[in-house]
């Protein structure tokens, strides 16, 4: 009786309830190494958004080349190199920390550019005010700019883990219990392969979802200063 | 200038300056001199180069050619013994500007903080002052600007008028010898022009230091001891109130005087 499978629309329910705290599971591994690099992402793309505007032309342009190179190239890349280069420096991490170091490359390459797209969008005049009141250009970074860019970025910066989310997936190939690997694993031992994939694709589907929801609300609702930062009112 | 200030140290000097932009001479040969105490106002038509030369004395816009030296000190860099010129540092450049105060024509007040952090931050991260201290003054200061009240507000819940104050309040936090005004009433109907002329009528007994950009012509004539008029780049006439609203001398200053005057459509 256990054992009788439970069918429905031909798929066998049973089997997937009692997989489901092991979905789970690896779903949370999924999410945690994503958001641990999109914070790495968001700690290092700060300063170096920063430096894009601000910095001194050589380094704006050192820092564009790197950006173009992890945007350019395909993402599985940075995973081969994280796994192959940092051991050749002597650098040993585990799974779980290379998937998150190689996860935080690619983060960090769209991270640069939100960061950047968000200064810039903050009023010229913002910056001007702040540099002739006798602000240095890392203070105006820091107490202007950055803290009116921040509103800006957080809906973009929502959609960022939705994609670190996807690209996590690729992890699976060195082998980090993510939700991937585990779908993938039980496969191999069950060949329940539509339940599995059906499930694993419901599970992403509700975290970017969510996430997407989010990134929508933030868009519209929150972080707003009204008119006054484009144009003077003459109320 | 044989008004009361001629016998006051000079605080700012400006010496045949030149700014280009592309092709577009903004500032050609362009002098001129301010002393402690000493309100200057400086009118001419749109695109003549009055914005540039403001924005020329604080470094906002880095000159091409000439000096300027603000109470004896060579803003954005000096000269070496030897005679070379050396480049200001980004922290050499931010100290110099700390001693001009500028109100701009789109006010500019930091627009994620309320009208007592705008005026309390300058103090309070660049003269590393203890933020009670900072927060106190600039109380003051609102209140000196008449805004008493409106500390909590961020800039997007005041008028246009209590906003130029708040950037008024903001560029005196920082106690500057010079205060440098880029038309601040050209965004504000006449009403809330009023407000803030009063404030800088105010200023201006007090001896503040004033070069002023306006279109206000009643406001130069009340307040300025020297009036100069800019055209193509050129500061073509400097003069008292007198000598330029009543007996200008260049046609171009006639010309565009002509145009204020009430038959002058
Ligand atoms: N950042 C800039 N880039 C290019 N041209 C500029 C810039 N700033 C000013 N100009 C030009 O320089 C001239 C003087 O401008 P400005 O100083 O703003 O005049 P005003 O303040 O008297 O209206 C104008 O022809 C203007 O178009
Ligand atoms: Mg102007």
């Amino acid at each position: 009786m256990e054992d009788t499978p439970l069918l429905f629309a031909g798929l066998d329910v049973r089997f997937m309830v009692e997989i489901f705290p092991r979905m789970v599971q690896a779903l949370l591994v999924t999410v945690q190494i994503s958001a641990l690099a999109l914070l790495l992402g968001i700690v290092l793309g700060i300063p170096l958004g920063g430096l894009r505007v601000i910095g001194p032309r050589p380094l704006q342009l050192l820092i564009q080349g790197l950006v173009s190179y992890i945007r350019g190239t395909p993402q599985i890349l940075h995973f081969l190199v994280v796994y192959f280069a940092l051991p050749g420096v002597g650098i040993l991490l585990d799974e779980y920390w290379t998937g998150v170091v190689a996860l935080t490359v690619i983060a960090v390459g769209y991270e640069v550019e939100i960061v950047r797209a968000a200064i810039e969008s903050v009023h010229k005049g913002q910056r001007e005010a702040a540099l002739a009141q006798g602000m240095t250009e890392p203070m105006a970074f820091w107490l202007i700019l950055l803290p009116q860019a921040t509103r800006r970025m957080l809906p973009a910066l929502t959609n960022e883990l939705i994609n670190v989310i996807k690209a996590s997936a690729l992890l699976s190939v060195i082998a980090v219990n993510e939700l991937t690997k585990v779908g993938n694993a039980i496969i191999y031992n069950t060949f329940y392969f539509v339940e599995v994939l059906l499930e694993v694709a419901v599970l992403y589907m509700l975290v970017i979802g969510a996430l997407s929801w989010l990134s929508n609300y933030l868009e519209n609702k929150v972080f707003s200063f009204g008119t006054a930062l484009s144009t003077p009112e003459t109320r | 200038m044989d008004e009361g200030h001629s016998s006051e140290p000079v605080l700012l000097r400006i010496e045949h300056l030149h700014k280009r932009f592309g092709t577009t001479a903004a500032l050609v040969d362009a002098s001129l001199t301010v002393r402690r105490g000493e309100r200057v106002v400086l009118i001419g038509s749109s695109g003549s180069g009055k914005s540039t030369l403001l924005r020329c004395i604080n470094h906002l816009e880095v000159p091409d050619q000439g000096s300027i030296w603000l109470d004896g000190e060579f803003m954005g860099g000096r000269f070496a013994a030897d005679g070379r010129w050396i480049q200001a540092s980004g922290g050499e450049l931010a100290r110099q500007r700390r001693h001009i105060g500028m109100v701009f024509q789109s006010f500019n007040l930091f627009a994620h903080l309320s009208a007592l952090d705008n005026v309390a931050l300058g103090p309070q991260w660049i003269l590393k002052r203890p933020k009670a201290l900072a927060r106190a003054q600039a109380r003051q200061l609102l209140a000196k600007v008449h805004l008493a009240g409106h500390e909590h507000k961020l800039p997007a819940q005041l008028s246009g008028g209590q906003q130029q104050r708040v950037a008024i309040a903001r560029a005196l936090a920082m106690e500057p010898k010079l205060m440098l005004f880029d038309e601040p009433t050209s965004a504000l109907d006449p009403r809330l022009t009023r407000e803030v002329l009063e404030v800088m009528l105010e200023l201006a007994r007090e001896q503040t230091t004033m070069l002023v950009v306006t279109h206000e012509l009643g406001f130069a004539r009340q307040v300025a001891d020297t009036v100069g008029f800019l055209e193509e780049g050129r500061i073509v006439e400097v003069g008292t109130p007198e000598q330029i609203f009543d007996r200008p001398q260049h046609p171009s200053t006639q010309a565009f005087l002509n145009c204020f005057s009430p038959g002058g459509l």
